[in-house]
């Protein structure tokens, strides 16, 4: 199996489940900060990131919006 | 009348959703390593402006204030080079980290005085990043964002965007696909890499790097409590690629010499993220985390983490994270009490290329003081396996306005 694949195999995994249809009336907990990766402080994730970034060999899967933290 | 109540509360739901996400918020980064290792002090801001419900601004600064020291391998004999053997006199005024030719080599090394110790460290970053978000009249949305870091050795630049699409009308899968390319302009001391400029004169140099980011995610509402996204990503990088400020020792045995580090020009890295995130309850949540890399270089890493938020008083959440990291070490580290480089075209003694694990837990706590107005602290400790521990803090406050 290549590689290519083993990365791809989660998403197709997911777009194949079977889950419920949540109507957009009962997403009040999914729009909740608490859900978000960062729990609401975008700082201080952030923070985390650079100190990993500087600390450890590997990065990604964070997104590339916003740059995450500036890293170098 | 059901039909007139969930319209109702669709409407509320959707006011409450539009509402503007105006606010500022200032956070302080207090970080300490454990043996006079690196301090930083890292005061940040952020301001979110929404224009109407389509379009939000988003601006992030940050000054870095970084010293301490990192240890390399240097020459125990030589007093002018600028390095300092372990540990720096407390209170001792640290020199500015200056380019220092460890390239050069400086002729050779007897063998007892090539020592492994920390060198100091002073250095300085400002960082700042603009994000702009629209959102079409589907709700897809499209992110743009821009980002500078500003270093003595580094000048960083970065442009990135990125596009969310919705693939049902309840919007509860979505893909989204984003890029990003950094510049960097690294200040590298003259030497073998650095053609053009004198060696002998201890001069630098500006060379380039480029650093790409390719990301793929798709996310799917499993409940109404409960979403998962999974994300690929590509990270291509080429350019100079070394740690100016690392160093190895080659022909230990025979003439030791010691020299800069020397890593590939190029750099291929991929990987997977797997997030599943669970509200528990009406005030707490999970989020549960994976992620897998691996690059060219033959380092590996696995990234499980685990974070909890649980609004435990009115006023007051707490959270609790959980991170474990272990990677496999590049093809051309070596770690060992004394390198054992010869002629080999790339070598490499910084210990963020070993083969180690780490592990880093946090706590922490919001308190709302009103509604507009709230303050975090959390404490967190991180080590690794080689040895090194650090603690941090971050404190700050938000303010909605």
């Amino acid at each position: 199996m290549s590689r290519p694949f083993l990365f791809l195999l989660p998403v197709l995994v997911l777009s194949g489940c079977s889950v419920k249809d949540v109507k957009p009336w009962e997403k009040e907990d999914l729009a909740s900060p608490r859900m978000q990766r960062d729990g609401g402080n975008k700082l201080m994730r952030q923070y985390q990131e650079h100190i990993y970034f500087s600390k450890e060999g590997t990065k990604g899967g964070i997104g590339v919006a916003g740059g995450g933290c500036g890293c170098n | 009348m059901q039909l007139s109540r969930i319209s109702f509360a669709a409407c509320a739901l959707l006011a409450a959703s539009l509402h503007a996400d105006d606010y500022v918020s200032v956070q302080y980064l207090h970080y300490d390593e454990a043996d006079g290792r690196i301090t930083v002090s890292a005061p940040s801001f952020e301001i979110n402006v929404d224009f109407g419900v389509d379009d939000t601004l988003n601006f992030t600064g940050t000054y870095d204030a970084i010293s301490g020291a990192s240890p390399t391998y240097y020459d125990a004999s030589s007093s002018a080079s600028g390095i300092a053997e372990k540990p720096a006199s407390p209170g001792a005024a640290r020199p500015r980290k200056a380019p220092i030719s460890y390239d050069l080599g400086r002729g050779p090394v007897s063998r007892e005085n090539v020592a492994f110790g920390n060198i100091d460290i002073s250095e300085r970053r400002n960082a700042l990043g603009a994000l702009y978000t629209h959102r079409f009249g589907s709700r897809d949305e499209l992110r743009l964002g821009l980002n500078w870091s500003l270093e003595y050795d580094l000048y960083l630049y970065e442009g990135s965007a990125e596009y969310m699409h919705y693939l049902d009308p309840s919007k509860n899968r979505a893909v989204t696909f984003g890029a990003s390319y950094q510049y960097h302009a690294n200040l590298v001391p003259c030497g073998p890499y650095s053609s053009g400029c004198d060696a002998s004169s201890g001069s630098s140099k500006q060379i380039a790097s480029h650093h790409y980011n390719l990301q793929a995610a798709y996310s799917q509402v499993l409940s109404p409590r409960s979403f998962a996204k999974a994300s690929v990503f590509y990270l291509p990088e080429t350019g100079y690629l070394t740690n100016s400020y690392k160093n190895v020792v080659r022909h230990y045995d025979t003439a030791p010499v010691i020299v800069n580090e020397r890593r590939p020009d190029t750099r291929h890295a991929g990987g997977v993220m797997l997030e599943y995130f669970d509200a528990l309850t009406p005030e707490a949540s999970l989020h549960l985390g994976y992620r897998y890399y691996l690059d060219d270089w033959k380092v590996r890493s696995h990234t499980p983490y685990i974070k909890l938020f649980d609004r435990i008083l009115p006023k007051l959440r707490i959270e609790a994270g959980y991170r474990y990291y272990v990677q496999s070490a590049a093809a051309y580290f070596y770690s060992g009490s004394r390198d054992t480089f010869t002629d080999e075209r790339y070598a490499s003694s910084d210990e963020r290329l070993s083969a180690f694990n780490a592990y880093e837990t946090t706590l922490g706590a919001t308190y709302w003081l009103r509604r507009d107005l709230r303050l975090n602290f959390s404490y967190s400790h991180y080590e690794q396996s080689t040895r090194l521990r650090a603690h941090y803090i971050v404190t700050g406050f938000r303010y909605d306005f």
